[in-house]
Parts: structure tokens; C-alpha cells; sequence
């Protein structure tokens, strides 16, 4: 018995040591760096595409852009390449006298060169090999040179969720009208390969399809749901393949493990047409891409912006907490990284820590928890979603941090996506400060393109969702874009009634 | 009878779980307080009985399934499948809603325990049958959509995020339950009947004691208890989703087991799995306010676990509990 109680101690005394090595081993690591998609490195396409973002990196990229216009933004973009902290400030604030468009402010943040102003940004931005992801992401341009205005759209009820809804862009972009398409006589099958029919975003998504899928007689759909597991989106491809479908429609969770069921469906002959979200395999017929890189540098505009207003433009500085989506994934990798490059000007920005999750909102929540808990001195809560900006307010609340900044300032938190829930939250004495929308109502516009595919019509490959200026609290003008007030966007929120 | 009886009591009077449990807890404070100091500041202490109370009450009512020697993970399932239901009154009455959803949980927890018990299927398979049809009656009824909790919901949010005296509120209906549970398996007749029907059914049997009965009960306790912790998680995080549930069957099992829970049955013990509860809320909050990185901190999570229940495993051989098949 006394030799099994020594074996017990050294067992205990060997299992304290691991766990004490491993603490404090790592305690001191740096914020965690994602894993880089290794496939799309790999893939030719993604090693051609990388190749010039080193020299995009140290300069804008000479050409022009035919939608936006603009060799002026070039110049603008070079210009501003070399500044730093106030100087970059002050080129921001001057956009405002340019006589830019609101899209193209949103343009010059977004095409805006990394900057090794601040080390560790910089080093952050390239260790997690974020410009890899944001060269790789198609960069489409709007189709018809379409412009959005607020107050454009359809309502709906939604057919699958119920929920009264305003699609921003039916029946306007990609113009279909309703009626038999291509063939009258044939009825064309689309197989539907849906993300997770139980997540309000993928849900509203699912009733904008169906939508535009009841104007078309002879259009039926074939859905399936892979509910985040990519390696039932993989069966679910093949087993649309195997029906014979004529067109593949789906919002693609994870790039690499999409790439090969696409690419499989594609060599069958059916084309595969994807939205927000893209595939490793980029010869998809169609991509309807989202503004994920308007959503992160437009965050990174308004925390510039908000840190200028309270110190009277004297001063950049803050500690940041980043609340991520699940690392590799198109939303966190371009969202993150336009967010870094804006802040990346400034030194005065502090990274405290990232934390990812698997969209889930109550990992989320501890993850802000722990996140108030281990650090005294947070100023800003960078959230990759929604979800993790109510559940950042919630956490804050309940530690007691909400007006912990110094002078007992409110900690600002950034949120993207537009849910009911995030609306109201600003409403309700700007729990929230800011949003950049993000909508989910684009199935429309993707089924759209696809029936036009079908149709024989010449379709661009990449068809961008257009950029919607971020939602403030008065809807204030910075650096020259004027913003939406959440009554502006509200009309076009996703999700069930708040409160109900 | 009498001799069977007195076996039992010997192999289940062999054992020291309960002692296994607060030497590994001791071990992980000791690691935090040299390591992550941080731990023990009051606010995160609170935090993390607040945000752990909810599957501690799940795993209370599962440890009670384990000890019969079945299993339930149609926990998640069921929590998700009853607060998707009472959301549907949530606004109307609180209380009713309430009412509906451990009522929901009970006939959910009745159901798995008369299929196992007159089918005489392994609950295995069958609570993961169940699992997933309480998970898509959960989409069914929501219409896949989630429910917010708002000011409107007083009670549930004091249930919820409440504290009394620093105190969460989670934290003391946990504490309320532990105390019923102890008292029950420890004091009462049926509670030893549970011990003996894990321990060996057939002697049991023998008995006289009806293990159907005590399986069916200890289901519909489970049950009971899944249900409870659906408001008290998703009211923390301000809205209940119709896959809340999912996963929560892993950590409320990984709780039992870590409190000294056996899954062959017939070992374990009430006060163990509060000790479970707190050693899985200190392990999973040290692990994150180590600054690690998320990744990191999943793979040591795992290595830890997997550390503590061979650590188990090798006392109990040691100690003649477990034997060689």
C-alpha cells in the first residue's frame, strides 16, 4: 500500500510539473496566430495571386480601377504609404476635402497598403499570413456598375424562417425578370447546399433564395444542409452531383475543404456558384462575393476615428482585445486583417490578445470573460461578428468593465454582421457604438446570376456585393464617408423580432 | 439477500473517489496559484461558477445515470429541445414557462427510461437516437430561429446572472440540488438502490429491488436537470438557440468522470462531481487567462483530462475496484 501511495505521489508531483511547464512556458506567447491555409498557398492560383501582394505591401498597386475610378485614389493610396500615428491622422481627416465618393473612402481603406508604422501589427498581419487571404479573395466589381442606395430592396417573408425581411438588392442588382427562365419548357433543378439551417444568418440567407426561386415557375430547389461540417458538405456535393442537378448553389464554410467537392462538381459539368464566402477551387463558374474587407477596414476607421474625438486628434492609442471567428475562415482572416492594416499606421494600437471560437456565442462569451478578467486595461473589443459584440457588451457588463477606460470612458466595441439584436442594442443608450453591416440576404442575387448562367447569358465570374457604409450611433461623417444611422439600416436587418 | 447486499457494499465502500477528486482539484489550485495568479481574483471566481453551474447541474443529473451503469448523452438535446419550447410562453409568463420547461425535460428523461428499460436497448444507441430527435424537435418547434432574453425576463435573467451576496445565483441552486442529491443517494433507500443497480444489476435483482423503476426515475431526473440548465446558460449569453444543447453532453459527462464518476457504474459520489465541476471551471479558466491561445489551450485541455482519468483509472486497480476484465 505504501509503494502504491509513492506511485500515486510521483504520478500527481509529474502531472503538476507538465501542467506548471506548459503555464508558464507558454504564458508569455504572443497574441495566437491562426494557421494559415496551407491549400491555398499551395494551390498555384493562390501562388501566383501572392506573389504581387509583396510589392502591393510596400506600394498601391499602379493600375485603376474602372468602377471607382480612379488613378486619384492611386496616388492618394501612395501618398499615404509613408505616413505614420498623426500624420496618417491627418491624411485620413483630409480625405474629407478630396471630393471622394462615399465608396471610394471606403475603397481608399480598403485597397490601403499595410504599414510597419506599427511592429507588431505588421508582424501579426504577415505572420498569420492574412495577405495571403486577402490577396486570394476575389475582388469583383458590381454588376452593370450598379450603385446601392438606402431605400432600395423588396420585403419578403421569409418562406423558411417567417421572418419579415427587406432584401437590400432585389430586384435591382443582377436583374431578373420574374417569370419562366431559359428553357420554358424544362424545369431546372438547383441543388441547394446550405450551411446550418438552425443559424439566424444562414436561415434569412436560405429565405432570400427561396424568394427569388418562387418568381421562376420552372425552378425547383433541391436543398441540403450540411450544418457546418465540411465533410458532410463534401458527401452533400457528390450526392447533388449524382442527382444530376443543373446548378450547385452554396455558401462554402471553410475554403480548402470546399475546393475539391467543387472542383468535382464542376468536372461533371455543374456549375457551382458560390456566395460570400469561396472555395479553394477558384474556377467555380460564378462567385457572388461579400464585403467582408469593407466590414474590417471600416471598424478600423471608426476606432481611429472615435480614439481622435476623445483626445481632440492629439493622440492614437488604445489596447485591443480581438473576439474572432474560427481561424481560417474567409469572414475572420479578411475581416481581421482589414481591420489591421488601418490600425497598422499607428503605434500607439496594442494587440492584447486574440481569441477565436467556432461561432459559437457561448464560447464567445467566456472567451470575453477571460478576456476582461486577464487584462485591466482594455480599451476597444474588436469583434469578428455580432453575436461576439452582444456577448462582449454582456460580458463587460457583468465584470463590471463597461466604463473601466481611463476617465471611465465606455469600452468601444466594434461589431459587424446586422442582426436585430446588435440594431437595438445601439439603440438602447449605445451599448453598441458602431456596426458594419454585413447581410445575408444576397441568395437572391446568387440564384440570379445562376438562372442567368443556365440561361446562356455571359455572367461575370465574380459579382461583388456592394459596400455598405458602416451603422453609427448619429450617423456621423468620418473621414469624409457618411455613415447610416441604425434607423437607416434597420429596415434591412436579419433575424427574428428583438424581444420576441 | 442479505449477503448479496453486504458484497455490494463492500466493493462500493472500497473506493475514494471523493479523495481522488479534491487531491486532483488541490493539484490544479496549486498549479493556478503559482502560474496564473489570476484565478483567484473574486470577480473571476464568480464568473466561473456562474458560467460552470449550468453543466454541473447537468452532470449531477447524468452522474446519477452512470451510476446505474447506463448513460445519457441526450442531455444537450434535451436542454435544447425544452427551452425552444417554453420560449414559446416566455413572454407571456415566466413562471409557466419555466414549469413547461422542467415538465418538457421530465417527459424527455421518462421516455429515454422506458425505451431502455422496456426495449432493453443499451442506452447508448438509444439516447443517441434520442439526442438527435430532441435536437430536431428543438429546430422544429423554434422554426430554427433563437429567442432573445431581454429585460422583459426577470426571472430567468436573475436566475441566470443574478448574485446573492457576491454569491452567483446559479451557483446556489447548484448548490441546492447537490444537497437534495446528496441527501438522496446517501440517506435514502432509492439511493442506494441506484448504487446497487450500477454496482451489479443481477445482485440486484436478486435484491428484490425493481430496476426498471429506479432507471426510469433516475432518467426523468436527468432529465429534469438538463432542462434546468438550458435558461441559466442561454439567459447569461442573452439568447437561446435551437443548438444550445449541443456539446454539452461531452463536458457534463467529462464532469462526472472527473468527479470520480465511474462509467461502468456503481461509483461515484454527489459531493465528487461538484468537485468535478470545480476542477473543470478552474482547468478550462486557467487554461484561458494563461494567455495560451485558443488552439493551445484545446489540446492541453485534452492532454489534462485525459492525465486526471488515468490518474483514476490507476488508483482504483491499485485499490481493487476496478478489476481486470
Amino acid at each position: 500500500m505504501k509503494k502504491q501511495f509513492k506511485k500515486l505521489i510521483v504520478l500527481a508531483v509529474v502531472l503538476c510539473l507538465v501542467v506548471s511547464v506548459a503555464l508558464t512556458g507558454c504564458s508569455e506567447a504572443p497574441a495566437d496566430t491562426a494557421e494559415t491555409d496551407s491549400s491555398q498557398a499551395a494551390t498555384p492560383e493562390a501562388a501566383e495571386a501572392a506573389a504581387p501582394e509583396e510589392t502591393e505591401a510596400a506600394a498601391p498597386e499602379e493600375t485603376t480601377d474602372a468602377a471607382t475610378g480612379d488613378a486619384d485614389l492611386t496616388a492618394l493610396l501612395q501618398e499615404v504609404s509613408g505616413l505614420k500615428d498623426l500624420e496618417a491622422l491627418a491624411f485620413f481627416e483630409s480625405l474629407a476635402d478630396k471630393g471622394l465618393s462615399d465608396a471610394q473612402i471606403i475603397k481608399f481603406f480598403i485597397d490601403l497598403p499595410l504599414s510597419d508604422a506599427n511592429q507588431q501589427i505588421h508582424d501579426m498581419y504577415l505572420e498569420e499570413g492574412l495577405d495571403n487571404y486577402a490577396e486570394s479573395y476575389p475582388k469583383g466589381e458590381f454588376y452593370d456598375g450598379f450603385e446601392w442606395q438606402s431605400g432600395m430592396g423588396t420585403e419578403i417573408v421569409g418562406e423558411y424562417t417567417g421572418n419579415e425581411l427587406k432584401l437590400p438588392f432585389s430586384d435591382d442588382y443582377v436583374p431578373l425578370a420574374e417569370g419562366a427562365v431559359g428553357d420554358g419548357s424544362k424545369t431546372y433543378k438547383i441543388g441547394v447546399l446550405s450551411a446550418g439551417l438552425g443559424d439566424a444568418w444562414i436561415a434569412n440567407y436560405q429565405d432570400s433564395i427561396g424568394y427569388e426561386a418562387a418568381r421562376h415557375e420552372n425552378v425547383e430547389l433541391v436543398i441540403m444542409d450540411y450544418d457546418f461540417d465540411m465533410n458532410q458538405f463534401a458527401t452533400q456535393m457528390d450526392t447533388l452531383v449524382a442527382q444530376n442537378v443543373d446548378a450547385i448553389i452554396t455558401w462554402p464554410m471553410i475554403e480548402a475543404s470546399s475546393g475539391p467537392p467543387a472542383q468535382r462538381a464542376e468536372e461533371a459539368g455543374i456549375p457551382v456558384i458560390t456566395a460570400d464566402r469561396v472555395t479553394a477551387y477558384a474556377d467555380v463558374a460564378c462567385r457572388v462575393t461579400g464585403n467582408f474587407p469593407a466590414n474590417g477596414a471600416q471598424n478600423g476607421m471608426y476606432l481611429i476615428h472615435q480614439l481622435s474625438q476623445e483626445t481632440g486628434g492629439e493622440k492614437i492609442k488604445a489596447d485591443v482585445v480581438l473576439i474572432r471567428k474560427p481561424a481560417g475562415s474567409t469572414a475572420d482572416t479578411i475581416r481581421t486583417g482589414y481591420f489591421l492594416k488601418v490600425c497598422s499606421y499607428f503605434p500607439g494600437i496594442n494587440i492584447l490578445q486574440s481569441y477565436h471560437d467556432q461561432d459559437n456565442r457561448e464560447e464567445s462569451f467566456i472567451n470575453c470573460q477571460n478576456a476582461f478578467q486577464t487584462f485591466d486595461n482594455i480599451d476597444a473589443v474588436f469583434s469578428g461578428d455580432c453575436n461576439k459584440a452582444a456577448v462582449a457588451y454582456e460580458a463587460a457588463e457583468q465584470a463590471g468593465r463597461l466604463n473601466s477606460r481611463e476617465g471611465d470612458k465606455k469600452v468601444i466595441i466594434l461589431s459587424i454582421d446586422d442582426s436585430k439584436e446588435v440594431f437595438n442594442m445601439m439603440m438602447d443608450g449605445g451599448k453598441i457604438e458602431m456596426n458594419t453591416p454585413y447581410t445575408p440576404l444576397i441568395g437572391d442575387v446568387q440564384l440570379r446570376a445562376t438562372l442567368k448562367i443556365l440561361a446562356g447569358e455571359d455572367v461575370p465570374q465574380d459579382i461583388a456585393t456592394p459596400d455598405i457604409p458602416m451603422v453609427t450611433l448619429d450617423g456621423s461623417t468620418i473621414f469624409g464617408l457618411k455613415t447610416m444611422t441604425p434607423d437607416d439600416w434597420y429596415q434591412y436587418t436579419f433575424g427574428p423580432p428583438y424581444g420576441s | 439477500m442479505d449477503s448479496n447486499k453486504k458484497m455490494l457494499s463492500q466493493t462500493l465502500t472500497g473506493g475514494n473517489g471523493i479523495v481522488i477528486s479534491l487531491i486532483i482539484l488541490a493539484i490544479f489550485l496549486v498549479v493556478a496559484a503559482v502560474a496564473v495568479p489570476s484565478v483567484f481574483q473574486p470577480s473571476n471566481i464568480g464568473n466561473i461558477l456562474r458560467v460552470y453551474s449550468p453543466a454541473g447541474i447537468m452532470a449531477l443529473g447524468l452522474m446519477l445515470v452512470l451510476l446505474t451503469g447506463e448513460i445519457d448523452i441526450s442531455v444537450g438535446g434535451i436542454m435544447s429541445f425544452s427551452i425552444m419550447l417554453s420560449t414559446k410562453v416566455f413572454n407571456q409568463s415566466e413562471p409557466l414557462a419555466i414549469v413547461l420547461l422542467l415538465l418538457v425535460g421530465l417527459g424527455c428523461g421518462f421516455l429515454n427510461g422506458i425505451i431502455i428499460t422496456k426495449f432493453k436497448a443499451p442506452s447508448l444507441m438509444v439516447t443517441l437516437g434520442t439526442m438527435s430527435m430532441y435536437l430536431g424537435l428543438a429546430y422544429i418547434v423554434s422554426r430554427a430561429q433563437g429567442f432573445f432574453f431581454t429585460d422583459q425576463h426577470p426571472i430567468v435573467n436573475t436566475l441566470a446572472k443574478g448574485n446573492v451576496g457576491g454569491i452567483p445565483v446559479s451557483f446556489i441552486i447548484y448548490l441546492v440540488l447537490i444537497a437534495i442529491c446528496w441527501f438522496m443517494t446517501a440517506r435514502t433507500r432509492f439511493g442506494r438502490d441506484i448504487y446497487y443497480t450500477g454496482a451489479n444489476k443481477r445482485a440486484a435483482f436478486m435484491s428484490g429491488i425493481n430496476i426498471d423503476k429506479v432507471k426510469v426515475i433516475v432518467y426523468m431526473i436527468c432529465g429534469v436537470c438538463a432542462a434546468l440548465a438550458g435558461p441559466l446558460i442561454t439567459a447569461q449569453i442573452g439568447r437561446a438557440n435551437p443548438d444550445v444543447g449541443s456539446g454539452y453532453e461531452v463536458t457534463a459527462i467529462a464532469i462526472a468522470v472527473l468527479g470520480g464518476t465511474s462509467l461502468d457504474g456503481g461509483r461515484g459520489s454527489v459531493p465528487g462531481v461538484l468537485c468535478g465541476m470545480v476542477t473543470m471551471a478552474f482547468l478550462m479558466n486557467m487554461l484561458a487567462l494563461a494567455g495560451l491561445g485558443t488552439y493551445v489551450e484545446m489540446s492541453i485541455k485534452g492532454v489534462l483530462i485525459i492525465a486526471v482519468v488515468s490518474v483514476y483509472s490507476f488508483v482504483n486497480r491499485r485499490t481493487g475496484v476496478i478489476r481486470d476484465a
